[in-house]
């Protein structure tokens, strides 16, 4: 039995943003390499090294957005965070949660359908 | 009989507005209610004298004068908020996206208590979770409100942001029995500060079924927050702090419950109930 294991990849939030957590725009950056990882990696790995980032506009951004664009279960299984504080995986959650209100949401009208498709073939 | 309203016209200065409340309920005598001096209200005292004009409206039928503010600022502030026009208007006053202005809840409005949250959720950050609980435990207020104040008029509600001192100030005022006589049918209670401290206890209710987590649980969002909760009934006024409850005797009973929040706003805190749905991530 043939068996392709792949490796966990682990993204080094602080190497690769280092003090650039806050703004959307930082966020559209992360979010970009993590959409481009998703395409050839099973298992994403984000470790924050317990770096506190407080910020909703990147959190949103970076992570949050992702649920316009790909199913629930596709990131949970593909995506971990690791060594994240208290506050910032409740404000992940928070804001995931919200995200996917908006997709469920949109996924009512036509209009809102045609929104999603839009995202997902970016 | 002239009612002269202080300079500041706050929560500091609950015992002399009760009082001059109280003396307006009770008088016999034309009113006046004279604001001619006054350059801040909050709104503590803008529930309060908005119940006590309704109820001396309805004793007098309509013999009440009102002076208002000589204050450009505040006149304004208080047409803002429907407070001029509030005794001849039923429509909806213009407000700024730091007011929810005054209002009469006779019966519970969803539509009132979502301003009050979207008031609270835009100055703040709040989970879903928090939103939902803030928003129960409005509705439970006043539902006890409608349920066992046994007060005509309802209650008075009126909210307002101070960006410059980063506060959220809301009120809900009864002209009904008190806390005291609610509770006292089902607690031994002798004092009004005891039934005020009773009153936020877990559980604590005058309704037979399972409730009274109303006053419960803003007092634990108020010690996350590190706001204040004040409650004022009968002769008793609580503050209930982070750490630490103050309380006094006042000179004059008031015929009600007054329920005031400070609420601390800053973009900075992120609130969020610890047992909140289970984690996605």
């Amino acid at each position: 039995m043939f068996v392709n294991e792949k490796k966990e990849y682990y993204l080094d939030i602080k190497r690769v943003a280092g003090t650039d957590t806050v703004s959307r725009e930082h966020g559209r950056k992360i979010r970009k390499i993590i959409e481009q990882l998703l395409k050839v990696k099973n298992r994403i790995s984000i470790d924050f090294s317990n770096l506190s980032i407080a910020s909703p506009s990147f959190i949103d951004e970076a992570f949050a957005k992702l649920m316009l664009k790909y199913p629930l279960d596709d990131i949970r299984t593909k995506l971990s965070f690791v060594n994240m504080t208290v506050f910032d995986r409740a404000l992940l959650n928070d804001l995931v949660r919200a995200r996917i209100r908006e997709r469920t949401l949109l996924e009512c009208t036509p209009r809102g359908r045609f929104q999603l498709a839009a995202k997902r073939s970016r | 009989m002239q009612i002269i309203f202080p300079k500041l016209s706050t929560i500091a200065y609950a015992d002399r507005i009760i009082k001059s409340c109280v003396d307006a309920q009770r008088s016999t005598k034309p009113l006046s209610f004279i604001f001619e001096k006054t350059t801040f209200i909050d709104p503590f005292a803008i529930t309060i004298i908005a119940g006590t004009i309704q109820c001396c409206l309805h004793a007098r039928d309509g013999a009440i004068t009102y002076i208002p503010p000589e204050d450009k600022k505040l006149k304004d502030y208080l047409s803002q908020i429907g407070f001029n026009t509030f005794f001849h208007l039923n429509g909806r006053e213009l407000h700024k996206d730091t007011t929810v202005e005054l209002a009469q809840l006779t019966v519970l409005k969803p539509l009132y208590i979502e301003d009050l949250i979207i008031l609270i959720d835009s100055k703040m950050r709040l989970s879903q979770g928090v939103k939902d609980s803030l928003k129960m435990s409005i509705q439970e207020i006043l539902t006890n409100v409608f349920d066992h104040s046994r007060s005509d008029d309802g209650c008075f509600v009126c909210a307002q942001y101070y960006p410059v001192k980063k506060v959220i100030r809301l009120c809900v005022t009864d002209f009904g029995v008190g806390i005291r006589a609610n509770l006292k049918k089902k607690y031994q209670i002798s004092t009004d500060i005891e039934a005020i401290k009773k009153s936020v206890e877990v559980g604590v209710t005058s309704r037979p079924q399972s409730a009274g987590f109303g006053l419960t649980n803003i007092r634990n969002f108020i010690k996350v927050n590190e706001g204040t909760l004040t409650i004022v009934s009968g002769r008793g006024k609580v503050n209930f702090y982070t750490n630490k409850i103050e309380s006094y005797n006042m000179s004059k009973g008031f015929e009600g419950t007054i329920v005031n929040l400070k609420i601390n706003a800053n973009k900075e805190s992120f609130y969020f109930l610890r047992d909140e749905e289970e984690y996605i991530f």
